[in-house]
């Protein structure tokens, strides 16, 4: 397919590195395409939408590590990553607890953006190297913060239960 | 050559009704002054959480670097706490 140059002018100096076939591509052949402004991106409003649309506009990328914290005080991180697309965010995390003792519920708190509360809330299952009887720990985040959960769903596992505990979880959600 | 390295607190944003506070790092390495690499890492913070015995505590601050403290003693007014606080409470039993 031939392509044809599109002509940019910078300080009077021709940028030659950008071409169309005239009709449908256009191709930077060495460089990112940069948007300017927040709030901007790409619009996909020539497609179709099914109800409940809220937004067509592709407005945001970012990748890299995120910080976990926790209530019961310093963990150890082995790795904590996270990839944003738009509006979707997924979230990984390999964490160690400490030797530690008491009865009340344990989070995962510091997560990079926040998912919002009210009913806007998310589970993810946490695998673990401790044996918790056959059923998996339950990781649900409101806002900022990821509570660790038993089976009904309702009581938090305690710091005993966590303690010295290394666990992961992977978690997809979208901001407010 | 000369690389150096060097940390910015480039991104500060305060989302929804409980005013979070995101912050974003970004890790540059320079090359004789001109950025070759970099990396973001991020965080969260909330006004208030449970503490390991399951007491509500006000969030320790004294680590933040300046700018970030100041955004959040600005933006955690009174009613902002008690009203995270409450929400912490009635999430801990939903």
């Amino acid at each position: 397919m031939s392509q044809t140059k599109v002509e940019l002018i910078k300080s009077g100096a021709k940028l030659d590195n950008c071409t169309t076939d005239g009709t449908t591509n256009f191709t930077i052949a060495d460089g990112n395409l940069v948007v300017g402004t927040a709030g901007h991106g790409i619009s996909f409003s020539a497609a179709s939408n099914v109800g409940g649309m809220t937004s067509e506009l592709l407005d945001d990328y970012e990748h890299g590590t995120w910080t976990p914290t926790s209530n019961v005080g310093s963990i150890t991180t082995y790795s904590a990553h996270y990839v944003k697309i738009g509006s979707a965010v997924t979230v990984q995390a390999y964490i160690e607890f400490p030797s530690m003792s008491g009865s009340s519920g344990v989070n995962i708190a510091g997560f990079p953006f926040s998912a919002g509360g009210g009913d806007d809330r998310y589970s993810c299952a946490v695998s673990s190297n401790a044996n918790f009887g056959g059923f998996h720990v339950l990781g649900q985040l409101s806002d900022v913060t990821l509570d660790f959960r038993g089976p009904s769903g309702l009581n938090e596992f305690s710091v005993n239960a966590m303690s010295g505990k290394i666990v992961a979880f992977s978690i997809a959600y979208t901001t407010v | 050559m000369a690389l150096s390295e060097s940390t910015e607190y480039d991104k500060i944003e305060i989302v929804g009704e409980y005013n979070i506070v995101q912050v974003r790092k970004k890790n540059i390495v320079k090359k004789d002054g001109v950025e070759i690499a970099s990396s973001f890492e991020r965080y969260s913070l909330t006004a208030a959480s449970f503490d390991s015995s399951g007491d509500l505590v006000d969030t320790d601050l004294s680590a933040q670097p300046t700018k970030v403290q100041a955004i959040c003693n600005a933006v955690w007014t009174d009613d902002i706490k008690a009203a995270w606080k409450a929400k912490l409470v009635a999430d801990k039993s939903s």
